[in-house]
């Protein structure tokens, strides 16, 4: 197997005469693998992130065994980690800019393993074991854009364990930063040079009966068959085992069956019915796991249900809607807040009502154009304006209806109805084309009723003491002043103040005052009648409490000769009829002569009272006694 | 001016003219005013006012009086008092000295029962409304 060293008998061999020896025998190892073209990992040395916690190594699995290129055989048995933060002289292999990546070769490289140091005749320290050993490289390529960043190439006399990226301030080597798809895995012998016999083979057709060329051939017949390009075999030709519904033994009868049984529309077996489906979650429905047949008709009663609903179908928010002119909204609600919203502006640059449009409207003398509302508006607002400044030609007053809500006219238009009013005025006021226009002419009442009718109410005033009412009655027509009859009783208008009246009649003629202050009242406290048709008519007839104050006077003389009583005596009447006649009459002393004491009185009634004196003169003298009286009744 | 009162005692009077309060013994008065030989029985004279001199007479109601036509009337009212008094002191026989013996025949016209508690239940005196009318007295004088 190897190239020999003959060694003779009695030869002193020499230490290269011995290392040759050995190095014939290894070399003729290494020849046979380097024949057999044997080389690459074998196993082992697969690389993952550094465990526990990932950094910029990177573990690999141990054992691990590889041959080289030159059949030299690499081994370790425990796990090894390689540090990738620098490559094999010690540059850091950081990328130093965003934006980019770099890639490292982790490298498998023969080495042996010098130790059993020795002293040789020549006193030099040897090692007498030279072992095959093994060292991990890391080589970098050139940082470069991200996906087209170059890799390290391949070394002749090193395996590639795998490829690991670097990138901008990475501190962690994790699983998708490494890359095996170059690793040189182990090949143990080229397939040209092992031969194949293809004398029974009816399919492959390889180029050469080489183990090379025939999977040369299959891959190619493969490739083919899997891209369809050609050497498809027919679905009759794939077997299926019938399952569910479909009975058939060949997927082209499979096929075929599934698509009719899919395709149908027969009652109580459609399609849809054979196709299943989970349960979809939702609110406020949703689908219970079942066919598609079964969850197509909820859906289809949830909508028919949902379409006629009048209440509490979905938000108007939930359907879309395409803007359009104005409106920018692209759901419904949007849209119909927009609409109102454009609707009720009042901003003269966009009002609602220039949004609305209007037809044409004909009429005489004014016609509405067609156009927006707001154009319409502007021309009725301009028509009426026009017709209410008019002076003179609008319409007639006949063309006015009268609603007359308190049913007090018969005219139906104010045309009728203000010549029914002035029907009604005329007789007793001058016209307003007639001098005194408005003016009373007779002021004419027709009877009204009641046990005292109010003629006339009248507080030009506005006090309450001149507050002046007339009224008739069947005998009298009083003249009020702060007093109104209610019916029954006379009411004082204002609480503090007297009343006063005089009330006229045929037979007479009566003053009035009222001076109690009572809210009402029905006779007055003090009255003066003149009785004009009685037979006693010529003095007012008083009534109520009397108080009168008059004068009265006596004088008188003895005309005789010696002392005399002498008496005097009269009668006064008073200025009125009393009402009864008085409980007292006090005389009072204006002037007085010769008089002693005061007169006496008596012999009392309404009309008046008499009165007298005894007097004790002497001859010729004479007294007087002048005074006055209070009388009260 | 009039009688405002009469007690058990005496009789309250302000005077017309000078309208002084004058307080008149009942004891002191008499019922009738001489004239010759004929007496007018129906007369109580009041002594003249202290003050001024002023004499004031009572008058009874006549016999034929008709119904006073103003009853509640202040002067109403002092017609009453005037024939309660002339009827008391007929009554009590203080009469001048020619009624004496003929009291039973002076016509007096007391204040019936029922009346008298109906318009004097405090006693024989007018209200203050009242004597103001008769001193001629508008309200709040």
């Amino acid at each position: 197997m190897s190239s020999r060293l003959d060694f003779f008998f009695r030869q002193r061999v020499t230490e290269a005469e011995l290392d040759l020896a050995f190095a014939l025998l290894e070399q003729a190892d290494r020849d046979l693998a380097a024949d057999l073209n044997i080389y690459g990992i074998i196993s082992g040395a697969v690389p993952a992130p550094h465990s526990p916690v990932p950094d910029l190594t990177v573990d690999l699995t141990a054992p691990g065994r590889a041959y080289d290129n030159l059949g030299q055989r690499m081994f370790f048995g425990t796990g090894q980690t390689v540090d990738c933060a620098v490559d094999l002289v010690g540059i850091p292999t950081d990328v130093a800019t965003v934006g980019n990546e770099r890639w490292l070769g982790i490298f498998l490289r023969f080495k042996r393993q010098l130790s059993d140091p020795r002293t040789d005749g020549n006193s030099q320290q040897v090692f007498f074991r030279r072992d095959e050993s093994f060292e991990l490289v890391v080589r970098q390529a050139p940082e470069g854009a991200i996906g087209v960043a170059p890799k390290p190439a391949l070394q002749a006399d090193e395996l590639l364990v795998c490829d690991v990226r670097r990138r901008p301030g990475q501190t962690q080597i994790l699983a998708t930063d490494i890359d095996t798809s170059r690793r040189q895995a182990f090949i143990f012998a080229q397939g040209t040079s092992v031969a194949v016999t293809t004398g029974t083979w009816s399919i492959l057709q390889p180029l050469a009966a080489t183990v090379q060329a025939a999977f040369d051939e299959a891959d190619a017949e493969l490739r083919d068959h899997f891209t369809a390009v050609a050497r498809r075999h027919a679905a009759t030709a794939i077997d299926y085992a019938p399952h569910g519904f479909v009975g058939a033994g060949n997927v082209q009868a499979a096929v075929d069956e599934l698509i009719d049984d899919l395709a149908t529309g027969a009652v109580g077996s459609s399609g849809a019915s054979r196709v299943g489906v989970d349960a979809a979650a939702g609110a406020p429905n949703a689908l219970p796991a079942g066919s598609v047949k079964s969850q197509l008709a909820q859906l289809l009663g949830f909508l028919n249900t949902h379409v006629s609903a009048p209440t509490g179908a979905h938000n108007a928010a939930a359907i879309a809607a395409t803007p359009h002119n104005n409106v920018a909204g692209t759901n419904v609600q949007a849209q119909l807040q927009e609409i109102v919203t454009d609707l009720i502006a009042t901003g003269a640059s966009a009002p609602g009502v220039g949004l609305v449009g209007v037809d044409a409207i004909a009429g005489a003398p004014t016609a509405i154009a067609a156009g927006t509302l707001r154009a319409a508006l502007v021309t009725l607002l301009g028509g009426l304006n026009g017709h209410v400044n008019q002076a003179s030609g609008a319409h007639a007053a006949s063309a006015v209806s009268v609603a007359d809500s308190g049913n007090n006219l018969n005219a139906a238009n104010v045309e009728a109805a203000l010549a029914e009013i002035l029907d009604a005025v005329e007789g007793d006021h001058f016209r307003g084309n007639e001098a005194n226009a408005g003016q009373h002419r007779a002021i004419r009442q027709p009877p009204l009723g009641g046990t005292k009718a109010l003629i006339l109410d009248s507080n030009a005033s506005g006090a309450a003491a001149t507050h002046l009412r007339i009224y008739a009655d069947g005998s009298s027509v009083w003249f009020t002043l702060n007093a109104s009859w209610d019916g029954a009783q006379w009411v004082r208008d204002s609480g503090g103040t007297f009343c006063g009246a005089f009330r006229f009649a045929r037979n007479e003629i009566e003053f009035l005052h009222e001076d109690s202050f009572a809210a009402t009242f029905t006779t007055w406290t003090r009255t003066w009648r003149l009785p004009m048709s009685s037979t006693v008519n010529s003095a007012f007839e008083l009534t109520g409490s009397v108080r009168e104050v008059g004068r009265l006077a006596m004088e008188f003389t003895n005309s005789y000769n010696a002392t005399r009583t002498v008496a005097g005596g009269g009668s006064v009447t008073f200025r009125n009829r009393f009402p009864a006649a008085p409980s007292s009459i006090t005389l009072s002393v204006n002037s007085s002569g010769g008089f002693s004491g005061t007169p006496s009185t008596g012999y009392a009634d309404r009309d008046g009272f008499g009165f007298f004196s005894y007097q004790s003169l002497g001859a010729a003298a004479t007294a007087y006694w002048f005074g006055s009286y209070t009388a009260i009744a | 001016m009039a009688i405002q009162e009469i007690t058990s005692t005496e009789l309250v009077q302000r005077c017309a003219k000078c309208d002084r309060e004058n307080r008149i013994v009942l004891a002191d008065l008499e019922v009738g005013l001489d004239r010759d030989d004929q007496v007018e029985d129906s007369v109580v004279p009041l002594p003249e006012c202290p003050t001024c001199h002023s004499r004031e007479f009572l008058l009874r109601s006549p016999e034929e009086e008709q119904e006073h036509p103003a009853q509640g009337s202040a002067g109403y009212l002092h017609r009453l008092l005037v024939d309660d008094l002339h009827a008391e002191l007929v009554k009590k026989g203080r009469v001048v000295a020619r009624l004496k013996n003929k009291t039973a025949e002076v016509f007096t016209r007391p204040i019936a029962t029922e009346l008298k508690q109906r318009l004097f239940e405090k006693g024989l005196k007018l209200p203050a409304r009242a004597v103001e009318q008769l001193q001629g007295k508008e309200p709040g004088q």
